[in-house]
């Protein structure tokens, strides 16, 4: 599970996240909502320890810090970074040795297959469009087998085939017990498959809602335009 | 065009504003230019720097070899990419919009103006050297200042409607390309003959390059003309050859003025790739700028080690696969003059080597803007990858130490051998050559970490170059004195290269909080 605890991160005098805290439990779906400029992209950059920050965050019960902690969770960044003159399968095994994976080739090639990577495995990461390095971003934090996996706009770039594969991969980790928080400002292409729905506005949690809590999927987008525009 | 001055006006504004936010970057500026104008003023003032003759012949020479190659660098690049003075937000909003493609150019001219600007700065740099080594006349920057200018846009306007020629018929590419050959090869036969002749073919080159009907050859000719006169001050014909090289500037500016729209398709791509260039080095990468259409080997590959070690292997990877990292063309034009040296320097072996890890060590600092793997920081993995940070460190930057120990062995120790210089000399020479290496490396570590993002990648090269200048003066101020006291090169060698390990590990152990505390964007 993934435990976030009163961490803030300060750019110079700006606040991007105060004092915020939230949880994810294993086998749940976090969905981190919120306008452009929230500071969804810079908490999961904290829990990912890729950004300095005050407070505590934990990841299936040690600190983000210990290596131990890293080899449990995977990030798939907003924008995908690729190495220019690796090919598709060399990522993927650059990744799964720096992990020291066993077993892992399987489940690779099952993981390009289901992205329509398989024919372009032994392309360069620069010969591939925006989308396909994206679906590689993708295909590299699901080779780790993590318990904990961060997603930050995964959906952009992607083709609705890929959107759709991308949705049953979710699906599949969180019931293997995966725990999985997922950014977003767009609140369609979350619907359905979110259990947790944690809505940001300038470096806060403003809402923090179960399904159960909710009703039906609609209701999240009047839910967030109220606590982010304050309209009823 | 108000649109276009409203750009070039908030630019300007807004750069300035972010200084004045950002405090200190804005000293580190002010410390800069402090440095600057007090090197130039110090060097203005050295009596024997401006009393010293240089061959006149060879100084032509070496302007000739300088201006042809700067020619046929932008020809080249004309005939594959082409340049552009735009970024692609001048391409999304100006070249959609309703301007002139006239004005859009100008405005073009007047950015890259600026640029250059800044990177006569960098130049600058070297200025105080130059003039100690060349004994340049008062007022030499401001010849070579004007003159880099007028280089710079006679050259980019020359590959812009070369290129736009070639663009529009591609069987137009071959035709240039042939006669960029014709023009090389009767440009330099003429070397060829008297060398045969003299056998001579160094004398040969000077005699024919300094010869006073070269200055009649278009752009290499009046270039020679206008930097001779950061030598020999301004003369008539520093003049005359500034009239011609502005006439031509102003004639091909019009013509291209007046060619309207045509150039937007040109630009285009050549846009999209100094955009992927400048990212490139906005990343850390600056140095080893790759062109979007650079070329990869295939080589068949299996990853063995595991963790932080993958790093270095994927780095060997990458490295064969642009089959450059064993030896750089750097590495070889240093190879190359390190032998000829060998064989017409009659002074003692341990003297030689010193001269040339003295020289080595100066085109680290000139050469090195900064260090190949620094584009391993853009990029999230290395964060994330479970091990320690040491290690990770560590493993990130061994290829370079081991690129640094080649060019070593190279540079040092072929030249060494051939002079007959005593082993253990020569390997503690390389020893020395590689942790001056490894300074470089690890005070941009240590940089990284203590400024974080200053005020943009550049500011960091610099203030890196000023760190290894302060850090290596100690240095060499020790080896000297042991050389002097002891009159033993392995002795003064040998702590050289201690104090270097020293400082290399206070660089390690405060850049290795980069990886312990990073701060990703």
């Amino acid at each position: 599970m993934l435990k976030v605890n009163e961490v803030t991160k300060k750019y110079g005098k700006v606040v991007a996240v105060d004092k915020l805290s939230l949880s994810v439990e294993a086998g749940e779906i976090g969905v981190l909502l919120g306008p452009n400029g929230a500071g969804k992209s810079t908490i999961i950059k904290c829990i990912g320890r890729l950004l300095r920050y005050e407070g505590e965050i934990t990841v299936c019960g040690l600190d983000n810090k210990r290596i131990e902690a890293k080899k449990l969770f995977a990030y798939v960044p907003e924008t995908p970074a690729l190495y220019d003159a690796l090919t598709v399968r060399e990522h993927i095994e650059f990744i799964a040795r720096a992990y020291d994976l066993k077993d892992y080739k399987e489940y690779a090639e099952q993981l390009l297959a289901r992205f329509d990577l398989s024919d372009k495995a032994d392309k360069l990461g620069k010969a591939l469009s925006k989308g396909m390095q994206q679906k590689v971003s993708i295909c590299c934090a699901a080779v780790i087998k993590p318990k904990v996996m961060m997603f930050d706009e995964p959906m952009i770039g992607l083709d609705p085939k890929a959107i759709k594969e991308l949705k049953k991969l979710f699906i599949e980790l969180k019931e293997q017990g995966c725990t999985l928080l997922i950014s977003t400002h767009i609140i369609d292409s979350i619907k359905e498959i979110w259990d947790k729905v944690l809505i940001m506005n300038k470096g806060k949690i403003v809402e923090n809602m179960l399904r159960e809590e909710i009703g039906n999927d609609n209701e999240i987008e009047e839910l967030f335009f109220r606590v982010t525009e304050g309209k009823e | 065009m108000s649109s276009l001055l409203y750009i070039l006006k908030r630019t300007l504004v807004n750069m300035l504003k972010g200084l004045i936010k950002k405090p200190v970057a804005l000293i580190a500026y002010i410390l800069i230019a402090g440095f600057f104008i007090t090197i130039s003023i110090l060097s203005g003032l050295d009596g024997e720097a401006t009393k010293k003759s240089v061959d006149m012949d060879i100084v032509k020479a070496i302007l000739v070899g300088y201006t042809s190659f700067l020619l046929l660098m932008t020809l080249i690049t004309s005939l594959s990419n082409g340049v552009s003075f735009f970024r692609m937000a001048d391409v999304n909003f100006l070249f959609t919009s309703p301007i002139k493609a006239g004005s859009i150019l100008i405005y073009g001219f007047i950015k890259q103006l600026g640029v250059n600007l800044l990177v006569t700065l960098f130049i600058g740099f070297q200025y105080p050297n130059w003039k100690r080594m060349f004994g340049f006349r008062d007022g030499a920057g401001i010849v070579l200042f004007i003159v880099y200018i007028l280089m710079v846009i006679v050259t980019s306007v020359l590959g812009m409607i070369l290129y736009s020629y070639i663009a529009r018929k591609p069987k137009r590419r071959k035709i240039i390309t042939n006669l960029i050959y014709v023009l090389i090869v009767s440009f330099s036969l003429p070397v060829v003959i008297q060398s045969i002749k003299t056998g001579d073919i160094l004398r040969s080159a000077i005699d024919y390059f300094s010869n006073d009907t070269i200055k009649y050859i278009p752009i290499i000719g009046w270039f020679r003309e206008l930097l001779l006169g950061a030598f020999i001050g301004i003369t008539s014909g520093f003049i005359i050859n500034a009239g011609i090289v502005l006439a031509v500037s102003v004639i091909i500016f019009i013509y291209l003025y007046r060619m309207d729209t045509d150039f937007f398709e040109d630009v285009l791509s050549n846009t999209e790739m100094k955009e992927t260039a400048l990212n490139t080095i906005r990343t850390g990468k600056a140095g080893i700028v790759y062109s979007s259409n650079r070329k990869y080997k295939k080589i068949k590959f299996s990853f063995t080690m595991s963790g932080s070690k993958a790093i270095f292997q994927k780095q060997l990877l990458e490295n064969r696969k642009r089959g450059v990292w064993i030896i750089s063309w750097k590495t070889i034009i240093l190879l190359a003059a390190a032998i000829i040296g060998a064989f017409s320097i009659k002074i003692e072996s341990e003297k030689l080597i010193s001269i040339y890890l003295g020289a080595s060590v100066y085109v680290m600092l000139v050469f090195t803007m900064a260090v190949a793997w620094g584009g391993e920081l853009s990029k999230h993995y290395i964060y994330l990858i479970p091990a320690s940070s040491f290690s990770k460190m560590l493993y990130s930057t061994v290829t370079e130490i081991i690129k640094t120990l080649i060019e070593g062995i190279l540079v040092i120790g072929v030249p060494g051998l051939i002079v007959g210089c005593p082993i253990v000399t020569l390997i503690i020479s390389i020893m020395l050559y590689v942790s001056m290496g490894m300074i470089f490396i690890y005070s941009d570590l240590f940089l990284r970490r203590v400024f974080g993002k200053i005020h943009g990648n550049m500011l960091r090269i610099f203030f890196r170059g000023f760190l290894v200048m302060f850090v290596l003066m100690p240095v060499v101020i020790s080896v000297i004195v042991v050389v002097t006291i002891t009159k033993s090169f392995p002795l003064a060698f040998s702590v050289g290269t201690g104090v270097n390990l020293l400082l290399v590990a206070i660089f390690m152990l405060v850049g290795v909080g980069l990886f312990d505390n990073p701060e990703f964007d």
